[in-house]
């Protein structure tokens, strides 16, 4: 098995490591997406929260450096994401009523709704992660039949590999999952 | 007592022994906790399993929501 020396980003980012723009954007807006959708953001307000929240990370530049003065990631990921939806609710204040309810369950942080889109989150990133632990056909044969569902002599014909050797590659892979799981969770 | 592996498990219980096999392996799960036990964690990995897949498919469907025209140069300061 072939195992990484690429630090995931959730490392990078308690460590203090550079993070490129690309790097940050690809892995973090859809969690920005979903979070918008979860305070009600219309989609055009969406794009608009990526955008100045993607700004206030890097304000100009094309890397930024997580300062670990701040606390734990996560929890300032979210405060920029909720102070900054609030901002674009605002903007529509005028236009809605109801909208302090809105901004009182926003102060309250919908902290369920965050938790579960940020474990979403960590459990994407391992699979990313994943990716580069193991060689390419065990993922791709853990892919197959344990992500994707095929069933496992379909798979095991496709790779031209024995059925057991599917197996062997869904419990090697989850095994190196869980690992990874556990590391980018005590990461955040 | 010998005991099953992982895989001798998965294909227990996905239907991939023959008769006989599976005929035995039920049997020797009768008799022995080990085996009970590693057949209890293939079923907490499954619901691993699921939550990543429901995981994958929701992240994988707002990274294809549309990005306005203005985001596609951000990047390129």
């Amino acid at each position: 098995m072939a195992f990484t020396t690429r630090k995931s980003l959730l490392s990078k980012i308690k460590q203090g490591d550079e993070i490129s723009w690309e790097e940050f954007y690809a892995s973090y807006r859809p969690l920005i997406l979903l979070r918008a959708g979860d305070l009600g953001l219309t989609q055009t307000e969406k794009d608009d929260l990526v955008q100045i929240v993607m700004s206030e990370f890097f304000k100009g530049s094309r890397d930024f450096q997580y300062d670990r003065g701040k606390g734990r990631f996560r929890d300032y990921l979210k405060s920029i994401i909720n102070n900054q939806a609030i901002s674009i609710l605002r903007k529509r204040k005028n236009l809605e009523v109801g909208l302090d309810d809105r901004e009182f369950s926003l102060a309250n942080g919908l902290e369920q709704a965050w938790n579960d889109e940020w474990q979403g989150h960590l459990l994407n990133m391992a699979m990313d992660e994943l990716k580069n632990c193991v060689e390419p056909v065990t993922y791709q044969a853990f892919d197959l039949y344990a992500i994707q569902r095929r069933k496992s002599i379909e798979v095991a014909d496709f790779l031209d590999m024995s059925v057991n050797s599917v197996y062997v590659a869904k419990n090697r892979c989850l095994e190196q999952l869980k690992k990874i799981i556990a590391d980018v969770s005590e990461s955040d | 007592m010998r005991h099953y592996t992982t895989e001798d498990l998965d294909r227990y219980r996905n239907g991939d022994m023959n008769m006989l096999s599976r005929i035995s392996c039920a049997g020797h799960l009768k008799q022995c906790e080990v085996c009970r036990n590693l057949l209890e964690t293939l079923k907490q990995d499954d619901i691993l399993l699921e939550t990543v897949r429901k995981s994958i498919a929701r992240f994988h469907a707002a990274s294809k929501e549309q990005v306005k025209p203005k985001l596609a140069s951000h990047g390129n300061h």
